[in-house]
């Protein structure tokens, strides 16, 4: 080969290589890209939510404060009058309730200062009581809440985490149900199933985690007769502080906290979280729960089929 | 048993150390002594010790980057280390005296390149702690093999041990 076809070549391998190192660069850019507007976007959905948690909380203690003045002051003597204030009262401050939970949850979640107190609880009693506690929101909006849960159906989980995961899904498929219609909810054991195997399953369900594992423990499935999400809109309803309608005249109350703290705590729990969804028909929210294992003597989680303190005697140290 | 065995501070059957094994996407720092136990696999747990005051704390992180998804918890690494750091000032440690010791990245999904998770966490606390100024004093990372790793916050001490390949792989 002359000096000056093996120039060429040189020069032709270099150029090839020079442009394949600008596509991996600007295939790089554009991914940084569009984590930049994500995060920009995720600013601007924060401060919005400051504005609205702002109306959240402070409508209810405005009437907190009203009524408990009117329940102590004004109508003493009428019974029926007062047990009616009482009653706002109850909903008013279970709504606030429910607001505080989210909110002190998600920042503790944010700070990965999580305590996990897994306890032997019946899933029924678990259910009921948290639509008890929604009990106001069904009589505004005269949605029926259906419990189909086995009576005998135990579960061993942090209590207090398996009730925000309910109230914030059964919350959310009353608010966004349509007036008059049903809130499904069903619990069932998961003995060693493929958790994304089921025959329920709809075709169009979104995983959103995709691996596959073996369950022993709560598969609970809440749905609604709402106005649904359309498929484009599903991958950001997790997002924090997401709305799908946002501004002034929302139609629906909320903060959008809720599904980002319901998402959190089921990866907490080594769970997962599927949405199934027909705009116009509604949704189906499917969480499964694993079974923890019961707490030890020191009253921490451990899991199970390893043991974790001891046989560290050929261990290594760094 | 050894006499020196019995008076390890490793042994959780004759310490008096409260014992907590860390979740995946959580952080644990407290005042008083703990045996930490977690298990890694492309997870990277970073573990900080204040020689001065005789504090450990210590990350469990699944992902590098928090990305707008969800809530920026500690499951993402920039998070976590963050989160770490100022959990150790606040018990009242001085950032500058503060030192690391690193654990876990391996490539427990072998597809190498962009997507190698586990590097990925790995170098993304070598150059946060690098930015902070905190000395990293021993890793053990990357590689094919799950770790379980011991960390002794009273101590400062850390001991790891790597998970057989025939065995199930670790979820973080």
């Amino acid at each position: 080969m002359s000096e000056e076809a093996s120039l060429a070549e040189m020069l032709r391998r270099v150029t090839e290589e020079r442009d394949k190192a600008e596509k991996d660069l600007e295939a790089v850019t554009r991914k940084l890209q569009e984590v930049n507007v994500r995060l920009t976007d995720a600013e601007r959905q924060k401060t919005a939510f400051l504005s609205n948690i702002r109306n959240e909380m402070n409508n209810p203690l405005t009437a907190l404060l009203t009524l408990s003045e009117a329940l102590t002051e004004r109508i003493p003597g009428d019974p029926d009058m007062a047990r009616q204030v009482a009653k706002s009262v109850l909903a008013e401050a279970r709504t606030l309730d429910f607001h505080l939970h989210n909110v002190l949850a998600a920042a503790e979640m944010e700070a990965g200062a999580v305590g996990l107190e897994p306890v032997r609880l019946s899933v029924q009693r678990t259910l009921e009581d948290c639509v008890r506690a929604l009990s106001h929101r069904t009589e505004d909006r005269q949605v029926r809440v259906e419990v189909d849960c086995p009576p005998d159906l135990d579960l061993v989980s942090d209590g207090e985490k398996l009730a925000l995961i309910v109230t914030n899904l059964v919350s959310n498929a009353i608010e966004f149900n349509r007036i008059g219609g049903a809130v499904r909810i069903a619990a069932s054991p998961t003995a060693g199933n493929s958790a994304s195997g089921s025959s329920e399953r709809r075709h169009d369900a979104v995983p959103v985690h995709r691996e596959r594992r073996t369950y022993d423990g709560l598969r609970l499935t809440v749905s609604d007769e709402g106005i649904g999400i359309a498929k484009q809109d599903l991958p950001r309803i997790f997002d924090r502080f997401r709305q799908l309608t946002t501004g002034a005249t929302k139609p629906y109350r909320g903060n959008g906290i809720g599904l980002s703290v319901v998402q959190a705590i089921v990866e907490l729990l080594n769970g997962q979280i599927m949405v199934d969804s027909e705009p116009g028909r509604g949704s189906a929210f499917t969480v499964l729960v694993p079974t923890m294992p019961a707490a030890s003597a020191a009253g921490e989680g451990v899991d199970p089929g390893v043991t974790l303190f001891d046989d560290f005697s050929d261990g290594q140290e760094v | 048993m050894s006499m020196a065995d019995a008076i390890s501070p490793w042994n959780t059957t004759t310490s008096e150390v409260a014992q907590h094994f860390l979740l995946p996407g959580l952080v644990f720092a407290e005042a008083e002594p703990h045996i930490i136990s977690t298990v890694l696999g492309s997870c990277v747990a970073v573990c900080l010790w204040d020689p001065d005051l005789k504090i450990g704390g210590i990350n469990h992180y699944l992902l590098p980057l928090w990305n707008g998804e969800g809530l920026p918890t500690p499951k993402y690494g920039s998070v976590a280390i963050e989160k770490l750091i100022e959990r150790m000032v606040g018990l009242g440690s001085r950032k500058s005296l503060l030192q690391a010791k690193l654990f876990g990245g391996a490539a427990i999904i072998r597809s190498g390149g962009l997507l190698n998770i586990g590097e990925r966490n790995a170098q993304l606390a070598l150059e946060i702690l690098e930015g902070e100024r905190i000395q990293v004093i021993g890793t053990d990372l990357y590689g094919l093999q799950g770790r379980r790793i011991m960390f002794h916050t009273g101590l400062g001490r850390a001991k790891v041990k790597l998970i057989g390949e025939g065995n199930s792989a670790p979820a973080g």
